[in-house]
């Protein structure tokens, strides 16, 4: 600007002045004004030189739409005007349109009043008109007490199009319910009529398209009436070439537009539910489902597509007093109606109520007490819709980059012009892949939809591989693509072995080559670190498949190199990090093969840098989680090592660290996992020490993973997790001698257990907790004396862990609880015995002995193998004291 | 067809507001509410709690102004 700041205002106050006046008056007046101060008097005329060509200037909003000009412009009055048979009266309102008016039959004064709503410039009037009139018949049919009928169309002189309409003496319904201090339950009512004049609209096949609070007026007696009806589809129907906007979105009136009409798609019936949905929400909220800051265009389409709207009761509690205090009655709205609100809101058609009529069913039902259709759209829903927004996205690059490998040219310069698109095309299809990943990961989801995506990658990258020789750059990225399939494949929500294994086979290919590129390359720091990483992951993908010799191995790698490199780097936090995770890893693959005391080791040097790190960096979620980690096993471990005050040191510190992370990222699967499994393992360090302690703990693990599997059935680990849960409460409210309550739990971990075994036989995990599971219910039946029942469980047990012992030699955990259920068996039929008398008690005391025959016989061969711990050695004894006592 | 109603080139049209912003923040907002939200003058005056006749006032000069930053039509262009 030419003129300083502060003169602003006084050109402000000139400008308004002289922009009014004509020519020669303006030169006086800012000859007066001015003072022969000629840059100010400069700066007023250029703007008043432009306001002279700015009359069409940026009038049209951004994402201009035939329903959104307005009638600034004529500021005429119409009163008295002609419009066909009908004189105008008055003005009544304002609206998008443009102008609305009252006004009657020019013969008749007062008989028959119509309201005449007048469509301002820009719009071709013979589209509208000739739209008219092919849907004249149809809207002329539309005959019902809740619809105001649209009479005629036709265009002025200037050719501006007009509407006239049945005359409704009323106010928006919002106002309405305002004035008259509706209750919750009244303005159900009064919706209900709504939706029974739009479903009356839709079975003579007309769409509103455009139902907001200004179109539905209510009168003084209280009748609801819909206006506007088929304007919309008139206006600006679907036709392509009707004002295209400058940012290409149709919107009709931007806060009640539907996603489908944002994005310019089919418009539909559902588009009235919808928009019947937003009407509902304000009129029992008072506010609109979806913040916007600013109103523009992206904002809009972005709330409108994307935000999910709050739930109206929360709605309310948050607005605190809310000016329509009759309504402010939350109890009311909580539950069913919040639910009713949101499906009728929800971004996808079909996911809405299929027709206007089950939307207001539902609102009957629950006005009448009665259960509604609708409900809680589940997280794994919103995870899938999440994958297939963006599985366009990863496909297509995946197809680009097919097409290319499939047409490399042979020339040397097509090739180097394929290999720059190449480059950009792989950019972005990691890209997406990197982006999607951490996503997923994070939310409870389902796995359909990710598993077309990794199967359709996998595909493109093992072409790409043939294409890969002799250019490391694009080797490592490969590597690190087929890596990220693993990641998304190794799916931590369904540990299927199946989806392991392929995990498995991605991160072996991947680790192919990188060490190819290492023996090319042996300093290469970067591809050492990858190595490495990839020797953790694959580690770690080990011991979830049970192959615990080999996970060692390659944990044991991985941490030599991650060694190596902080030798030469030892600032590095991410490498700190790897060197801890692996730390863990080692331990942890040690303690489940019974290896405490060594574990311990690696524990302690894990949690010494962890805690460095978190002097550094106090507030990092993933540090913070290492550490929880790492102390939770340590206290473990030293349980197990018969060291129990030092473990229960320790797990308090665990829990110190998961509790208020948890408190804290209430919807972070990762952390939520973690602090249930600290609780567990409190639960199991408790056992046999405070058992009621040990309960405590069990109960709030419970009602962490039973809002996991509530929020998603689908997710099969939770559903594991909540099996072991039960299993786990299983075992300490019997050791609290509440054995009725035990049995209650472990039958349903049973319960569980069996369908996921059923569903997934070849899964070694489900069926060994089902047998544990198995064990368990029967000790706590052998407690409560029901000794027939007790001796079915360990017989079923002992069934499937025969089974798993037999075709997996090194499956120790098996013939060790296969000891276990032989054992349990043995006392049951010594209690047996000792209860009957005679040839009874004979039969059980031969049965205990074969029982404790097989027992031994099992510890044996732990035995043979070296991997019989101090508990087994134990019961190795006991054993051989008992058959002694028989023989 | 009246006059200036062609394509507005929205990024000037932004970097233009930027400007406007820093010594009229109210009809910066006037220009977003009314352009890129399109409100009406009725609608923008609830906002902003100000009168359409005000509102109308100042899109006005709003509009020359923002048109003559766009347009570089300078007042001073000419000037000695």
């Amino acid at each position: 600007m030419s003129l300083p700041v502060e003169q602003w205002p006084r050109v402000k106050e000139l400008f308004a002045a002289a922009v009014e006046l004509p020519a020669d008056e303006r030169a006086a007046l800012l000859d007066r004004a001015c003072e022969g101060d000629s840059t100010l008097r400069k700066e007023v005329e250029s703007l008043l030189d432009s306001d002279e060509q700015a009359e069409g200037f940026i009038e049209k909003s951004a994402f201009a739409l035939p329903g959104d000009l307005l009638a600034e412009e004529a500021e005429e009055e119409f009163a008295g005007r002609q419009f066909g048979a009908y004189r105008v009266v008055r003005e009544i309102g304002r609206g998008g349109l443009g102008a609305v008016y009252l006004a009657a039959r020019s013969d008749e004064q007062y008989q028959k009043q119509v309201a005449i709503k007048l469509v301002k410039r820009g719009l071709d009037t013979d589209d509208i008109l000739r739209r008219f009139r092919a849907e004249r018949q149809i809207l002329a049919q539309l005959d019902h007490p809740n619809i105001a009928r649209l009479i005629d169309a036709g265009s002025t002189e200037e050719g501006l199009p007009y509407f006239v309409m049945e005359f409704v003496d009323g106010q928006s319904i919002g106002s309405y319910c305002e004035a008259h201090q509706l209750p919750a339950s009244s303005r159900l009512k009064l919706f209900r009529i709504v939706c029974g004049a739009v479903t009356y609209a839709h079975q003579h096949l007309v769409i509103h398209r455009d139902i907001k609070p200004s179109n539905v007026l209510v009168t003084e007696e209280g009748v609801p009436k819909l206006v506007d009806f088929g304007i919309a589809k008139v206006l600006h129907a679907d036709d392509p070439t009707a004002a295209q906007t400058m940012t290409g979105i149709r919107v009709m009136t931007p806060e009640y537009a539907s996603p489908e009409q944002v994005r310019g798609l089919a418009i539909t019936t559902s588009t009235d539910v919808y928009s019947l949905g937003v009407l509902l929400y304000e009129l029992l909220t008072g506010q609109k489902p979806y913040r916007l800051a600013t109103r523009t265009a992206e904002e809009i389409s972005r709330a409108v597509t994307d935000q999910i709207p709050e739930r109206p009761s929360t709605a309310i509690d948050r607005a605190g007093i809310s000016p329509q205090s009759a309504i402010r009655d939350p109890k009311s709205l909580r539950g069913d109606l919040d639910n009713i609100v949101l499906m009728a809101l929800r971004k996808e058609p079909e996911r809405r109520y299929a027709s206007v009529e089950q939307f207001s069913e539902d609102i009957r039902r629950h006005i009448a007490g009665l259960p509604v259709v609708a409900h809680k759209a589940t997280l794994s829903y919103r995870a899938r819709k999440f994958v297939t927004r963006h599985r366009a996205g990863v496909l297509a690059a995946a197809l680009i980059i097919a097409t290319l490998c499939l047409g490399i040219a042979t020339t040397w310069r097509e090739k180097r012009r394929a290999e720059r698109r190449f480059n950009d095309v792989r950019q972005l299809s990691n890209a997406l892949l990197t982006d999607i990943a951490p996503k997923i990961e994070r939310l409870q989801g389902s796995t359909e939809a990710r598993q077309s995506v990794l199967a359709q990658s996998l595909k493109y990258l093992d072409s790409l591989a043939k294409e890969s020789a002799g250019d490391p750059v694009l080797q490592s990225e490969l590597a690190a693509a087929y890596e990220k399939v693993g990641d998304l494949q190794g799916n931590p929500t369904n540990p299927n072995l199946i989806a392991l294994a392929d995990a498995l086979k991605s991160y072996e290919k991947a680790h192919a080559i990188r060490q190819e590129l290492i023996t090319s390359d042996p300093r290469n720091a970067e591809q050492r670190r990858l190595l490495a990483d990839n020797y953790r992951v694959l580690g770690d993908i080990r011991w979830q498949t049970n192959e615990q010799a080999e996970s060692l191995r390659n944990s044991e790698a991985a941490l030599r190199l991650y060694t190596e490199l902080l030798a030469e780097n030892p600032a590095s936090t991410e490498l700190r990090l790897a060197w801890i995770r692996t730390n863990h890893d080692i331990g942890k693959t040690l303690s489940s093969n019974e290896k405490y005391a060594e574990s311990i080791g690696y524990f302690q040097k894990a949690i010494e840098t962890a805690e460095e790190l978190r002097q550094q960096s106090p507030d990092r979620t993933d540090v913070l989680m290492l550490l929880g980690n790492c102390r939770r096993q340590l206290a473990n471990s030293l349980a197990w090592e018969g060291k129990q005050p030092e473990a229960e040191a320790e797990m308090a510190k665990a829990l110190a660290i998961y509790e208020p992370l948890a408190a804290a990222n209430r919807d972070d699967i990762l952390v939520r996992t973690g602090l249930y499994q600290t609780y567990m393992l409190t639960s199991s360090l408790y056992e046999e020490v405070n058992d009621s302690l040990a309960t405590e703990y069990g109960l709030k693990a419970l009602r962490i993973v039973s809002e996991n599997v509530e929020q998603d059935s689908a997710n099969v680990r939770a559903r594991q997790q909540l099996a072991k849960t039960y299993s786990r409460l299983g075992v300490t409210l019997d050791n609290e001698g509440k054995n009725a309550e035990s049995i209650v739990h472990l039958e349903k971990a049973v319960a569980i257990l069996q369908e996921l075994a059923q569903k997934e036989t070849k899964n070694r995990r489900f069926t060994h907790d089902l047998a544990t599971a198995f064990i368990r219910l029967g000790d706590s039946r052998h407690k409560q004396r029901e000794f027939p029942l007790a001796l079915a469980d360990f017989d079923k047990a002992a069934t499937i862990l025969l089974e798993l012992a037999n075709s997996d030699e090194a499956d120790n955990a098996s013939r060790r609880n296969l000891a276990n259920a032989y054992d349990s068996a043995m006392k049951t039929h010594e209690e047996l015995a000792a209860a009957s008398a005679g040839a009874e008690a004979q039969k059980h005391r031969s049965k205990a002995r074969q029982y404790a025959q097989w027992a031994l016989d099992a510890l044996r061969q732990l035995e043979s193998r070296n991997a019989l711990s101090k508990y087994d050695q134990k019961s190795l004894e006991e054993l051989q004291v008992a058959l002694q006592k028989y023989d | 067809m009246p006059s200036g109603e062609r394509e507005v080139d929205l990024i000037a049209l932004d970097e233009a507001l930027l400007d406007l912003v820093t010594f009229d923040a109210r009809q910066s907002r006037i220009v977003e509410l009314r352009f890129f939200g399109g409100l009406t003058n009725e609608e923008i005056g609830e906002v902003l709690e100000i009168s359409p006749r005000t509102i109308k006032r100042e899109w006005r000069l709003a509009k020359a102004w923002l048109r003559r930053e766009i347009s570089g039509e300078h007042p001073n262009v000419a000037a000695g």
